[in-house]
């Protein structure tokens, strides 16, 4: 019996350090391929809780592998944007100006009866009251009321043009052109391109993004 | 990127451990395999009293290997093969020179099942 608490709490405490290393996105919301670790970790973690006979690395060697994968994966993601968009897919919008996009929700599988069930969560009854709704890479929906305004609608992050953002502000690759020519910056220097259908638009670009934050006692906070 | 770091130092890890496992469980497998085999030569040409120093020498060593082995197989198995071990001292005698070449006969295939566990991809 001291044996499988011995077991157990040594389990325990490595399964903690993996999800420890995976960070703070295991934790929310999933993308496909972290629930599918967070799926996997969990059966092999308790496989060598039930089974005493076995060796502790058969459950351990396989979940570090898993997060070693996980980890290069994220890493992948985040220096290859087409890379995750390949893994995880794009946000995907469903209604525009309180019109739902048909064809998109077919491409989804996503019945008018779910949508509508997605917009009363966010406790939206009409269609209409929606300027802009997104189906997010992780089966959430995002929602952006008309009486909140027209949205933003990312058009560049981390100098990568975001692929359909153009027509959806109602813009094109001119109106982009002249935009980057008044800022004078290229497409590669902007952090974040945020545009309104209005034309009113923020550029943050990276050279004004904050240095890496230290934290202190617990608390972030951002050094110059 | 510090998690990056520490997902190639986890692989490296992962790598090393594979690798020494490997090594150790081929290597234990092997001496057993070829202390059996000695056994078996040594009771056919009559030389009972070396059979039994070989049985015990082999017993010994596998003892001393059986706390690593368990890192890398099952203890039920490593078990198995400890209990046979020492139950063929007992045939270790010109009366029971069949009966000896049936257990280091059965010996053999379980280290055979242990090593298709360990080394086996499908």
């Amino acid at each position: 019996m001291l044996i499988l608490m011995l077991r157990t709490l040594m389990v325990y405490l490595l399964i903690l350090l993996a999800m420890r290393l995976m960070g703070k996105r295991q934790l929310g919301e999933l993308q496909p391929a972290e629930l599918v670790s967070t799926i996997l970790i969990s059966n092999l973690a308790s496989i060598s809780i039930e089974s005493p006979e076995l060796p502790l690395t058969a459950s351990l060697v396989p979940v570090f592998l898993i997060v070693a994968l996980e980890l290069f994966l994220s890493g992948l993601c985040f220096c290859r944007p087409k890379a995750a968009r390949l893994l995880f897919g794009s946000p995907v919008t469903v209604i525009r100006d309180g019109k739902i996009c048909r064809e998109t929700l077919r491409s989804l599988r996503f019945g008018t009866g779910d949508l509508l069930e997605a917009l009363r969560g966010k406790d939206v009854f009409d269609p209409a009251q929606v300027s802009w709704a997104v189906v997010e890479t992780n089966g959430s929906i995002s929602i952006c009321k008309t009486e909140d305004g027209d949205p933003f609608i990312p058009v560049i992050a981390d100098g990568q043009l975001l692929k359909g953002a153009l027509p959806l502000c109602r813009k094109d690759a001119q109106w982009l052109e002249f935009l980057l020519r008044k800022e004078k910056c290229t497409r590669e220097q902007v952090l974040l391109l945020l545009v309104r259908a209005g034309g009113e638009y923020r550029l943050i670009p990276k050279e004004n993004s904050p240095l890496p934050q230290k934290r202190i006692r617990g608390l972030w906070k951002g050094q110059k | 990127m510090k998690r990056l770091r520490a997902a190639a130092m986890i692989l490296a890890a992962l790598c090393l451990l594979t690798l020494i496992g490997q090594r150790l469980v081929s290597d234990s497998l092997d001496s057993l395999d070829k202390g059996l085999a000695r056994v078996e030569s040594l009771c056919i040409c009559g030389e009972y009293p070396q059979a039994r120093e070989q049985i015990r020498y082999m017993t010994q060593s596998y003892q001393k290997q059986q706390a690593v082995l368990a890192v890398f197989i099952r203890k039920d198995q490593l078990h198995e093969l400890e209990s046979a071990l020492y139950g063929l001292n007992a045939y270790a005698h010109p009366d029971y020179l069949q009966d000896l070449l049936c257990e280091t006969g059965k010996l053999k295939s379980q280290l055979n099942g242990v090593r298709r566990l360990f080394f086996g991809l499908l």
